[in-house]
């Protein structure tokens, strides 16, 4: 039941990518889903500490910010690409 | 300080001077009690799992299976059929780490309702010890089965993204065992002090089924833990298929 994966054959820079994809059990999905709750804080705050760790080692005191909004963004990013690979199961 | 179990005394007071040695590798200063009751209870789950694992070996028979053999292959089906799930065939190549960082979690959550005992996974240097291996693991099978490809795989879907993915990605990297950490600990925290304040509020049959809930979650988050570490490698490893 292997069908083309969009964002794998993207990745590899058109080459063609199979991936076997079988339909997800609920205890799968319910562990998935259990994860996304963390997903958001945890991308925040991974941001905001790699930020605050570049700021002690260049010593400055406004690189932490960029940081923090993009943890935001990677948050929101990983939480949409979770929704998206779970529509495209949903209707294949 | 919290107190010690039974069994961190019997450490404290036999083995400091190795305790001390150890925390001295590590540039710690000597301490006169430098056991802590989850160092000892990991190592208490990890004797328990050697010593029945070698008792199923001695005791392997094709023929007349006992009941414990039954038991573990059930637990390798389970875990095998997960891993192919995810996976795909290749599954069964990392089927190694999967058992072990579910069984030693499994054990690890358990063994808190055992009387004079206590789950090592209530203190986050333990799950945050589980998440980086993990973390390690999965980038190294990405590195093994991609090369220096897999690099790209943090640079997003088109080239002029990049500059833009490539923070957002090692945000989401980094952030990983950062969930798994505080996932395990959190819950498993949580359910003993629940169950501890119920135990001592309420009387015989309620504090059972607070119990049995600690249980049921314990189980859960062990099989959280696998299947989100399977994510991860059929992440890592999706273009060597």
């Amino acid at each position: 039941m292997g069908f083309l994966a969009p964002e794998a054959a993207a990745r590899a820079g058109g080459y063609t990518v199979m991936v076997a994809r079988r339909k997800k059990t609920f205890t799968a999905l319910a562990a998935e889903y259990t994860s996304l709750a963390f997903l958001l804080p945890a991308s925040t705050f991974a941001g905001y500490a790699i930020g605050y760790l570049l700021d002690k080692a260049f010593g400055t005191h406004w690189v932490f910010i960029p940081f923090l909004i993009l943890g935001s963004v990677a948050g929101f990013v990983q939480f949409i690409r979770q929704i998206m690979k779970d529509t495209d199961d949903n209707q294949s | 300080m919290e107190p010690e179990l039974w069994i961190t005394r019997l450490f404290n007071d036999r083995l400091a001077g190795l305790g001390n040695s150890i925390l001295g590798i590590v540039g710690a200063h000597p301490d006169p009690r430098p056991w802590a009751n989850f160092v000892v209870m990991q190592f208490v789950v990890v004797l328990l799992l050697m010593a029945v694992v070698a008792l199923v070996r001695l005791r392997l028979s094709a023929d007349r299976p006992g009941n414990l053999q039954q038991a573990f292959e059930l637990l390798y089906e389970f875990v095998n059929g997960q891993a192919e799930d995810q996976i795909g065939h290749d599954g069964l190549r990392y089927m190694g780490y999967f058992g072990t960082i579910f069984l030693f979690i499994l054990t690890a959550n358990l063994i808190g309702i055992v009387p004079c005992f206590e789950s090592p996974t209530q203190n986050p240097s333990v799950t945050a010890g589980c998440a980086l291996t993990t973390f390690i693991y999965y980038n190294l099978i990405g590195i093994q089965a991609n090369g220096f490809k897999y690099a790209a795989n943090f640079a997003g879907p088109v080239w002029w993204l990049a500059p833009l993915m490539l923070p957002i990605e090692v945000i989401s990297h980094m952030a990983r065992p950062l969930s798994l950490t505080v996932r395990l600990y959190a819950n498993m925290f949580a359910g003993e002090k629940v169950t501890m304040v119920f135990l001592g509020l309420t009387v015989f049959p309620i504090p059972v089924i607070f119990m049995g809930l600690h249980v049921f979650v314990g189980v859960i988050q062990a099989y959280i833990f696998m299947l989100l570490t399977m994510v991860y490698v059929a992440g890592a490893v999706v273009h060597e298929h």
